[in-house]
């Protein structure tokens, strides 16, 4: 399945209701588990919030191209756009879930989520685009 | 209160009164698009006077990163006036995002709306 998105937040909604179709839609042995659905979506509304809000610093209209596939146990998503280079995963986790109230920095959450809730996640930047894959179980 | 306005509904916020303690009722999904305006309508309901929330997550489908975020901001606030801030309510998918935030060691969480009351006192 592809979804092609708008550089905007509130193509967010839009996001989570395709995700949500598409697991519903997969079928056969083995099934998606219930956890499936939410992690996927989160995984991807974290991603595409941070393209959104940092890879078009010039503004204007871009498309972000989601792609979803099954593969055997699992779904491969891939996320595609034109903004500025940027590896999310070039730095390390930032955040420290042993700190205290007091101490915990008001975000860097969500490239921790995808780290956390994917198998495994990967970005490469080719063709002028930014590339962000990663890999959801069952 | 809601977010009609936005055009596309997918969150609502209701704030309840409970014997003195606030009960923030948040219902659909809490995501990137809406964070920002759910943490407008939630601006100033944490006050000295009124330092004791619970926050139901019983209806809460989904929460981001940056629901995350405010209810980290909320939970700061509380701490500084020395009230109490008791979530209530996850649905597992909910708690599996609080727990490897590892936000689960940082805040009160219980199952019931009724324990919350309870340690909210």
């Amino acid at each position: 399945m592809e979804l092609r998105l708008r550089n905007t937040l509130e193509e967010i909604p839009r996001l989570l209701d395709g995700v949500e179709a598409f697991v519903e839609g997969l079928e056969g042995d083995p099934a998606p588990g219930p956890a499936t659905g939410p992690r996927l979506g989160l995984c991807l509304d974290e991603a595409i919030t941070n393209v959104i809000s940092y890879a078009f610093p010039e503004g204007g209209d871009h498309e972000i191209i989601v792609s979803l596939i099954p593969n055997g146990d699992e779904v491969i998503a891939e996320i595609i756009d034109d903004g500025i280079p940027h590896d999310p995963l070039a730095r390390p986790d930032p955040v420290h879930v042993e700190a205290t109230l007091e101490d915990r920095p008001i975000g860097g959450l969500g490239i921790h989520l995808i780290r956390k809730l994917s198998r495994s996640v990967a970005y490469r930047h080719e063709d002028g685009k930014n590339h962000l894959t990663f890999h959801i179980a069952y | 209160m809601n977010l009609l306005e936005k055009g596309y509904v997918t969150m609502t916020v209701t704030v309840e009164n409970a014997d003195g303690i606030q009960v923030v009722v948040l219902e659909g999904r809490l995501d990137s698009m809406n964070a920002s305006s759910v943490e407008g309508q939630l601006n100033g309901l944490v006050t000295a006077e009124h330092n004791r929330i619970v926050v139901d997550m019983a209806k809460l489908d989904y929460i981001s990163s940056a629901g995350l975020r405010l209810i980290l901001v909320m939970a700061k606030q509380v701490k500084q006036v020395g009230g109490k801030l008791v979530l209530c309510g996850m649905q597992s998918h909910i708690r599996e995002v609080f727990e490897i935030s590892g936000f689960l060691s940082i805040l009160t969480v219980v199952e019931t709306r009724t324990e919350a009351l309870t340690s909210a006192v």
